[in-house]
């Protein structure tokens, strides 16, 4: 136990660091994925066939492991963070969409013929019947997304996108256990620290 | 003079001990091959009255008696298979075909398959289904009335001596229902089983029953035939209800 | 694309068995895994329900499980139970019961309540009732979180690799480590394929069990549209494969040696491993200390790290002789250090436009390692021993070496073929504990590895048929970073001087043997010999 807190004492600028990158990389990832992901939502919106469309493949895109992705990738743009950042916003495009755009059309159909009937046209309907009503669904999305881009950041540290997970190989690396203990706690703690935070926001909405 | 088919005396049911009597003391009976319809308003009692017969619900206070039997002395299982049981949301195993669905209880019981085969065949003609056309299908390629008819047919597998209804026609159509009311009396007529049917709607009461059962609040405020309901109601309550369904009748009188 | 298409084809034809090992490795854990997971979160999932109580809590749990980044979970695993398939699978298994459990859970919550009434009604038993309605209606639900767990241990398995679970991931973390893009392409096409496969097999058993869910009108409609999603999805897997076999032909083009100004930043590289890391760290010390700011780009794994000082993503890092000559300029063995060096100078100055500064009398040669008790019992001093006996032994690769022009293939040139009794890949820093733990014989080493100074334990085989040349230790610097900075050249020379063979191996002993930080030992060396 000493042997911890004499190695956290010592390092914690290395792990905070870590720990920046890969909030960083959350971070990042994550304004992308929902700016395309607002884009592609709209698309659907206008075409339900492009809808699912693009949601079936993005879902074959997720059944695909990070791993093999980031391989798939590494070719065309090298490794380091821009790879990961292209692999978990294409991944977070999986959640987001399907979680957007069910939410937007599980809105009670009566309501939004009640809507049409008022004279509503299609965009005003999406602007002020279904995104009211779908925000439980889109926040649920946002949630599920963050989630798995955390996890997932912390397999990117394997090509040089840093963050948590280097901390973790390192530790691998040397069977360092102080460094295995506090990459995994880190990382952990994370993911459920923002997990809380999501829950508690969402008693409010 | 036969043995009652059901016999109720003195029954009671309360539910969570809440001191309120969802089924207050009831006595009644029921002879043989009766077709008795139970109306009332919701909360009324009459389902878990009817709940009761197949011991659904178990009574708190009283006996029931079917055909001279106590029914808490009889094992569970093989009570309800003995007896029909219909509801309103028919209940119809998605999993599995038409056939299986009808069969349900002859597998139960172990019947040979050329026995259950034939008898499926019988039973969906009775209901007015082309056994061919409905068999391997799955209920959700039938119509509300079909399911019904299957659930009807289901019910009736293995010949029970008493069938009970729980609001089967509530979830159908009113043109629907109409058919479906006439071929439940249709097979009435043929089997001269005991049919025990609840509904909140006083036209299906006393159009199918031979004698209707009126509820209120737990308690039975007359229970006897159409005839004579209408001409004598026991109690405001009965009175009330046969008012109202009279102003209906005067509207459609004045088209004519 | 046809050089990557031809070096696929010949990975294939060379190791085929290798990567059908490593296939029927991914599969086996992952069935087992999934297997496993079900019989322990189905009947949870179901008690949760029975006994609403415990629900609560159970899901709880689980559902932390769920939001814990699944490479934490495993990688945790690592002190308790070691490395190998035992944990790997543990691992696995605890990150596929929640998708199960909770699954199961909704599914037989949702069985509408005036359903079981009927049946009761009708006359079945509850025993009946379970199997007959609640179970056939819970299933649909059951499989999804199947489906949702095996695309999941899928995902785990691959990256269980790492830590000697065997599997496809070791052909990724291989290809990732030498840059070799046929690699990178077989092992992740593999594992997308097998994800793909899962998730298409799922479905058909949803379809065989749940004819009834698809009898509905407009059916046929249904599945041809669905037949049209999932070609368009092949299609753009197809595209994206073929993307990335054209753009890994992207040539490394040397990033022109443009005059440099006197650079403000020196970007000092190293190697993924120990030594690399100290070596290179006092080397940032040492320039650090001269004024120079330093930006230490570490950790490049070993074949990537000399395509990036050609492409001026960092400006110096220490390399061995032996390396350049055999790996990087891909010549024929020579057994002497001073011409080794001459040869690797000049051709490096010629091809590369960069300098190989003075070097230092610390050889850290490739070598194998076996343990001690083996060695002893089988009579295994030289290579060829090994060689011999090599059916009898159990290999703990890391990956590269199976593929490096200095590894196996330049082993089995000149010893003749290796017949492993098995051969599995682990992650470098493992090795010793791999050996330690009786879980492997034989392993690749440096000479100046921290382990090897424990001569009981662990036995240096000779290389009787000399293989391997000397690797000595030299700085190799950009050509341009030189010319604007020249003392540098003075800075590292001094550093070599000092550098042997001894004091290397204690530094690594300090890192990897008492777990002190390379940092620490890097700085307390440099101070001794300022």
């Amino acid at each position: 136990m000493s042997g911890m807190t004499a190695y956290l004492a010592k390092h914690y600028d290395d792990l905070l660091e870590a720990l920046a990158e890969h909030i960083e990389l959350v971070a990042v990832t994550l304004f992308f994925s929902l700016l395309i992901a607002a884009v592609l939502t709209v698309l659907a919106v206008y075409s339900r066939k492009a809808g699912e469309y693009m949601i079936h493949i993005f879902s074959v895109l997720y059944s695909v492991p990070s791993l093999a992705l980031f391989a798939l990738l590494i070719p065309v743009t090298g490794l380091g963070t821009t790879t990961a950042e292209i692999v978990l916003v294409a991944y977070n495009q999986y959640l987001l969409l399907r979680n957007f755009i069910s939410g937007l059309y599980q809105v009670d159909p009566a309501v939004v013929e009640a809507a049409e009937g008022m004279g509503m046209r299609r965009f005003q309907v999406l602007w002020k019947v279904r995104l009211p009503l779908a925000k439980k669904a889109f926040f649920t999305g946002i949630q599920l997304a963050v989630i798995s881009t955390i996890g997932i950041a912390t397999i990117a540290a394997m090509i040089n996108a840093g963050g948590l997970g280097k901390v973790l190989f390192d530790g691998l690396r040397t069977m360092n256990i102080y460094k295995i203990i506090a990459g995994s706690v880190l990382s952990a703690g994370l993911a459920l620290m923002i997990n809380g935070a999501f829950k508690a926001i969402e008693k409010r909405i | 003079m036969s043995v009652p088919a059901i016999e109720f005396k003195d029954v009671s049911k309360t539910f969570d001990g809440s001191g309120y009597y969802a089924v207050d003391h009831v006595s009644f009976s029921i002879e043989e091959g009766g077709f008795i319809t139970i109306l009332g308003s919701s909360g009324c009692g009459k389902t878990t009255l009817l709940k009761m017969v197949n011991r659904l619900y178990e009574p708190d206070e009283g006996k029931i008696l079917l055909f001279g039997e106590d029914t808490s002395e009889v094992d569970v299982v093989k009570l309800r298979r003995r007896i029909g049981y219909v509801i309103q949301q028919t209940g119809l195993f998605p999993h599995m075909t038409i056939a299986d669905n009808v069969a349900t209880v002859p597998k139960l019981l172990k019947w040979d398959k050329q026995r259950i085969e034939a008898r499926v065949n019988e039973l969906l003609k009775m209901v007015g289904l082309e056994p061919e056309e409905f068999k391997k299908r799955y209920p959700s390629q039938l119509s509300g009335g079909q399911q019904q008819r299957v659930g009807l047919a289901r019910a009736l597998a293995v010949e029970p001596k008493i069938m009970l209804m729980d609001e089967p026609f509530g979830a159908v159509d009113a043109i629907t229902r109409i058919g479906l009311q006439e071929e439940l009396l249709r097979i009435h007529s043929g089997l001269k089983r005991t049919f025990l049917l609840v509904t909140h709607d006083i036209h299906e009461a006393f159009k199918l029953g031979t004698k209707v059962m009126i509820m209120n609040q737990g308690k039975i405020c007359q229970f006897d035939t159409p005839a004579n309901i209408i001409h004598d109601p026991a109690d405001e309550f009965t009175a009330a209800l046969i008012r109202s369904a009279r102003e209906q009748e005067k509207l459609w009188e004045g088209y004519v | 694309m046809n050089e990557i298409w031809i070096k696929m084809q010949s990975y294939f034809a060379n190791s085929l068995d290798e990567y059908l090992t490593s296939l029927g490795e991914h599969i086996s854990i992952s069935l087992l895994s999934l297997l496993v997971a079900a019989m322990i979160g189905i009947p949870l999932g179901y008690l949760c329900i029975r006994y609403g109580r415990s629900k609560r809590w159970i899901v709880g749990i689980f559902q932390v499980l769920r939001i814990i980044p699944s490479l934490a979970v495993l990688i945790l695993l690592i002190p308790i139970m070691g490395t190998g398939v035992r944990p790997a699978m543990t691992a696995l298994v605890l990150l596929a019961i929640p998708s199960i459990l909770m699954n199961t859970a909704d599914g037989f919550e949702q069985v509408p309540k005036f359903m079981l009434e009927t049946a009761a009604g009708m006359g079945m038993t509850q025993r009946q009732i379970f199997w007959k309605v609640k179970v056939p209606l819970a299933v649909p639900y059951i499989l999804t979180g199947a489906r949702t767990a095996m695309i999941e241990i899928i995902a785990s398995a691959t990256i269980a690799a790492k830590i000697g679970a065997g599997g496809l991931g070791g052909i990724i973390f291989t290809g990732l480590g030498l840059n070799r893009t046929d690699l990178l392409l077989v092992g992740g096409v593999s594992v997308a394929l097998l994800s793909i496969l899962a998730g298409v097999i799922f479905n058909l058993l949803d379809r065989i069990f749940m004819r009834y869910k698809y009898t509905g009108k407009g059916e046929k409609r249904k599945m041809r549209s669905k037949m049209k999603r999932a070609a368009a999805a092949c299609l753009c897997m197809v595209m994206l494969i073929s993307l990335t076999a054209c753009g890994g032909n992207k040539d490394s083009d040397a990033k022109g040696n443009k005059e440099a100004e006197k650079s403000s930043v020196i970007r000092v590289g190293s190697k993924d491993f120990t030594e690399g890391m100290i070596v290179s760290e006092i080397y940032a010390l040492a320039l650090e200390d001269a004024g120079y700011q330093v930006e230490r780009v570490f950790d490049i794994a070993g074949s990537v790290i000399h395509t990036s000082i050609v492409n001026d993503e960092i400006d110096l890092y220490p390399e061995y002789t032996g390396t350049g000559l055999l790996s990087v300029l891909g010549m024929d063995l020579i057994t002497d250090p001073q011409e080794v060096y001459d040869t690797v100078k000049d051709e490096y100055e010629k091809q590369f436009q960069l300098t190989w500064l003075d070097y230092s009398q610390a050889n850290d040669g490739q070598g194998l390692v076996i343990r001690t008790d083996l060695a002893k019992e089988l009579g295994i001093k030289t290579i060829s021993d090994l060689q011999k006996h090599a059916s009898e032994l159990r290999f703990a690769s890391q990956g590269e070496f199976n593929e490096r022009e200095d590894g196996i293939p330049a082993l089995e040139k000149t010893y003749g073929k290796f017949d492993w009794k098995s051969s599995k890949v682990y992650d470098g820093g493992l090795k010793y504990e791999v050996l330690s733990s009786d879980e492997a014989d034989v392993t690749p080493a440096y000479t100046t590895e921290g382990p090897l100074a424990d001569k009981d334990k662990f036995t240096l085989l000779e290389d009787d048929k000399h293989v391997w040349p000397p690797y000595n230790l030299a700085p190799v610097v950009r050509d341009n970073i030189l010319k604007a900075n020249p003392d540098i050249a003075d800075i590292l020379n001094a550093i070599s001087a000092k550098m042997d063979t001894e004091s290397i191996t204690a530094l690594n002993a300090k890192v990897d043997v008492e777990k002190e930080d390379y940092e620490d030992v890097a700085s307390e060396y440099y101070e001794s010999i300022k």
